[in-house]
């Protein structure tokens, strides 16, 4: 197929394109026919690297064809009306759930205070013995022997450390999913 | 090669040929069917939507064999898009390397 016969095939299989987009593609190909035969191609062997006029077309249209469709979403997507009642029910879940999410991160914030006590008593019951030594009035242990204090101590720490653990699976866990909650509201909203 | 995965590459080498210099359309296609094998005319829709989504803009000059030629540039978000491309195209390349090939990784 030579460089003339390819071009009027192409201008064919683009019927339905806008003119001036027609025109600009068939200048770009008719360009790259006179580069190739610059550098000593044939018209037919630069047609045949090109692909048929038909799928070179097929891959225009297409590319073409989906910015329409991009754009149609963008523009007429969401009406107006449907705006207002995600709206409305985005906002009626907030309101339901904002207090709830208020009421865990209370609940996590406590969590968080206690381990922390706990985690600092541990450290206490350790070097207990050594705050007696320094001064005996500093430590009252009733019935137990001092020297128990530092065991009771370990042993405390390593409970607390499991209890630790375990909060900030369900406090990561709570974490993320109120962050896809804000984001699922904030997209909703028409928000990106 | 298979093909959605050579169109998905494509974009990214158009980018990239266009972030060392400018091109014109004969040149680029040149450049990339040197080392892979694609049908000539897959560049040009491609050229037009990158154009399309403002990733690259286009101007003549003129040829000393023949004539003017439009030439193809990276905006500045094109330059952007083709950086991000890079640093997925790297992490993911790697990993597909670390997954498809055993310890010591190399296909004699």
């Amino acid at each position: 197929m030579n460089k003339q016969k390819y071009l009027e095939a192409l201008k064919q299989h683009l019927t339905g394109l806008p003119y001036d987009e027609i025109t600009e593609i068939l200048s770009d190909i008719q360009e790259h026919f006179e580069s190739g035969m610059a550098k000593g191609r044939t018209e037919s062997e630069i047609a045949e690297a090109l692909g048929t006029p038909r799928l070179m077309a097929l891959g225009l249209m297409t590319q073409s064809g989906m910015q329409e469709d991009k754009a149609k979403t963008v523009s007429k997507g969401v009406s107006v009306l449907r705006l207002w009642m995600i709206f409305i029910g985005v906002g009626f879940t907030n309101l339901l759930v904002l207090p709830l999410f208020i009421g865990i991160a209370g609940v996590i914030f406590g969590l968080f205070v206690t381990i922390l006590a706990l985690y600092f008593s541990g450290g206490m019951l350790i070097i207990a013995p050594v705050l007696k030594m320094i001064s005996a009035s500093l430590v009252s242990t009733g019935p137990i022997p001092v020297m128990l204090l530092p065991v009771l101590g370990i042993a405390l720490i390593y409970g607390t450390r499991r209890l630790h653990i375990a909060f900030n699976i369900i406090a990561k866990r709570l974490f993320s999913y109120g962050l896809k909650f804000t984001k699922f509201s904030w997209q909703a909203l028409g928000g990106k | 090669m298979n093909i959605q995965f050579k169109k998905g590459i494509l974009e990214y080498c158009v980018l990239s040929l266009l972030a060392q210099k400018n091109c014109y359309g004969y040149e680029l296609v040149n450049l990339i069917s040197e080392h892979m094998e694609i049908s000539e005319g897959t560049i040009y829709p491609l050229l037009r939507r990158l154009k399309a989504d403002s990733l690259v803009t286009t101007y003549l000059e003129e040829s000393s064999d023949g004539p003017p030629r439009k030439y193809y540039q990276l905006t500045e978000r094109g330059i952007e898009v083709q950086q991000e491309n890079e640093s997925q195209w790297l992490s993911f390349s790697k990993s597909v390397n670390r997954i498809c090939m055993p310890k010591g990784g190399s296909h004699e």
